[in-house]
């Protein structure tokens, strides 16, 4: 029973951390801008991280040792380094975002001077991070997920045209006004796709698989978690993105702040609008800074084998809680400066799909080598699913994201 | 006398044949164990080009082995320039891998 | 890794290079970041010693990047006992991990763990 509820909880923390700033961004603006026309693309980046985020698993319940522990071993040191830190630049900036973010809603809920509402925020995070076990971080940021749930229940009230949703979770072209829409269109789906597979959650999925004790007998729990976790999570992104169609895009409005976005609240929740909307994008944006923050710990120290885990005493692990630390103060610095979250988001998103390859295909040679994972190697079918779509999605973004930002 | 090298400074480096042409890089070491030493007995040789280094990746990717090209005896290397090694031996003399 | 008989072979770059190292007591002490060797004339060359520490790191990246390292390690003052050495006769097991005989206190791989704990059992409510 104690099991079944652990799984229950894990399904929640992965639903709850899949809609977080980047993410949400992203896919207000795609709805807004081209109606139901980038589901497509949600669903696309969903299977990407399921298969994704399931290997990572199985490696650690297999292997004993989660996925960037492995990765400089099995790879060598250059590669390994260079993952490491285009990990580690990723994570600065997408936790800045957050932190940035969680500032924003904050002043949406209480008000206040921005720079000390993001000092407030860190030292939520600080205190979370010092002194919360890995299941307590797990239960709160599980049962917090559930507050997402309102995206879902907003498309839904609203009756948009099932069939017309339907037909955009296949490939399409939108109507658009102008020939340059296309190239709009094409920065949005390599846009989407890179919020949606954000490496660092695989790895921080793959290090909690170690700080839950997983092992062989518990892969269908990681089969469980991740497609059922990621699923759901896909199910809110398309309720972000159905909601927005249907409200904001009438309205011929770029979203560019939180308070524009919350409009899109007010047919289903009234006045409760910007209210439920800061909640639950703070939510995302919480659990999205924590798990960010811990991510940079676990790879720093699995990569230059320093003891690590959240469950650990603290002085146990030194250098880990010392380099989580560091990363978080670091991403605080960046908000604090004023860097605008949303351009920040911008930025992390289009460097995550541009690294991409230089992250995943060292991590598709572990997944094929039987040393590492016995007789649960990947197939040529999720191998080949995985190496097509970062090396176009990164080619698509070294093409797209400068003409976008030149054309303004 | 005997001199002291890094061998993670010799890994992934270009070997050379007596007459200077390229060979491979070097990519592994084999050693065995000797009473209280390890020592070396062998060096394996891989791809030198970038295309064969990146058709061993994508073997690599897609779950075959990466392959190399040539195993070396420890006597067949000459490694007193770390940055350049060189084989002291023609490359027939060399075992395929 | 093989078996021969009496004599166990290795890949030394696969089977011992970048791998984690631990103690003979299982207590991590960081990871291979470099092996040094003896050249030795009219003899194979012997494996001479296991190196862990930053500045190996950085060497292997490029000379300059090591040295900048190093200074780094000087200025954190552990720079006295890095790298780490470890003599190859004191590798007892190589496997998922290499694991020496020797007790992580009596090499320098835990210093700077060391001096980073005083600062965290100040923060009150601390674990």
């Amino acid at each position: 029973m104690k099991k079944y509820l652990e799984v229950f909880l894990s399904i929640l923390t992965a639903m709850g951390g899949f809609v977080e700033i980047g993410e949400l961004v992203f896919t207000v603006n795609a709805g807004a801008k081209f109606g139901y026309s980038l589901l497509w693309v949600v669903l696309l980046g969903t299977v990407g991280i399921i298969v994704y985020g399931e290997m990572a698993g199985r490696i650690a319940a297999v292997n004993q040792d989660p996925v960037f522990y492995l990765i400089r071993e099995r790879n060598g040191y250059a590669l390994g380094l260079g993952t490491l830190i285009a990990a580690n630049i990723v994570c600065l900036l997408t936790c800045a975002a957050e932190i940035g973010g969680l500032a924003l809603v904050l002043k949406l809920l209480v008000g206040g001077p921005y720079r000390l509402l993001v000092l407030g925020a860190l030292l939520f995070l600080l205190l979370a991070v010092w002194f919360l076990s890995f299941q307590a971080i797990e239960r709160v940021f599980g049962l917090l997920g559930l507050l997402m749930l309102v995206f879902v229940f907003s498309a839904i009230y609203l009756h948009p045209d099932w069939t017309q949703v339907g037909r955009s979770l296949l490939p399409n072209l939108p109507h658009v006004e102008s020939p340059r829409d296309y190239l709009v269109y094409a920065y949005f789906c390599v846009a989407l796709m890179s919020s949606i597979m954000l490496p660092y959650e695989t790895y921080f999925y793959s290090s909690g698989a170690i700080e839950e004790k997983w092992t062989e007998p518990d892969l269908w729990i990681n089969r469980t978690t991740s497609y059922l976790g990621m699923g759901f999570g896909s199910i809110v992104s398309m309720g972000v993105l159905v909601t927005s169609a249907v409200v904001l895009g009438p309205l011929q409005i770029r979203v560019d702040s939180y308070e524009q976005a919350a409009l899109m609240f007010v047919p289903a929740f009234g006045r409760w609008a910007v209210t439920l909307f800061a909640c639950a994008l703070g939510v995302g944006c919480f659990g999205a800074a924590i798990e960010i923050t811990l991510n940079a710990g676990y790879v720093l120290s699995q990569s230059f084998g320093w003891p690590w885990g959240i469950d650990k005493a603290r002085r146990d692990a030194t250098r880990f809680c010392t380099a989580f630390t560091v990363v978080l103060l670091l991403s605080v610095l960046i908000a604090v400066v004023g860097f605008d979250p949303l351009q920040m988001t911008l930025i992390s998103v289009a460097l995550t799909v541009v690294i991409m390859p230089l992250v995943v295909l060292p991590f598709l040679v572990l997944m094929n080598d039987h040393q590492y994972v016995k007789q649960h190697k990947a197939g040529p079918l999720a191998n080949g699913f995985l190496a097509a779509l970062t090396i176009v999605g990164a080619l698509m973004a070294l093409v797209v994201i400068p003409l976008e930002i030149f054309g303004g | 006398m005997s001199d002291t090298i890094r061998l993670d400074r010799v890994i992934g480096r270009t070997i050379r044949t007596a007459n200077n042409r390229k060979l491979g890089r070097l990519e592994e070491c084999r050693a065995e164990r000797r009473g209280d030493s390890w020592v070396i007995t062998e060096w394996v040789i891989g791809a030198a080009g970038l295309f064969e280094r990146l058709g061993v990746g994508v073997r690599m990717i897609l779950g075959f082995d990466a392959g190399s090209s040539f195993v070396a005896r420890w006597d067949q290397v000459d490694l007193r320039n770390p940055d350049r090694p060189r084989l002291v031996c023609s490359v027939e003399e060399l075992k395929r891998a | 890794m093989e078996e021969h008989g009496l004599t166990r072979t290795i890949d030394v770059v696969h089977d011992v290079l970048d791998k984690h190292i631990v103690d003979r007591n299982g207590r991590e002490m960081g990871r291979v970041d470099g092996i040094s060797v003896e050249l030795r004339g009219g003899a194979p060359p012997r494996l001479a010693e296991v190196l862990i520490g930053a500045s190996v790191l950085g060497s292997r990246v490029n000379a300059v990047v090591g040295r900048w390292v190093q200074g780094v390690e000087h200025g954190l003052g552990i720079g006295e006992e890095r790298p780490v050495r470890i003599r190859f006769s004191h590798v007892d097991e190589i496997g998922d991990k290499v694991k020496v005989d020797l007790a992580v206190g009596e090499t320098g791989s835990e210093t700077l763990e060391r001096r980073l704990r005083t600062w965290i059992l100040k923060i009150p409510g601390s674990r």
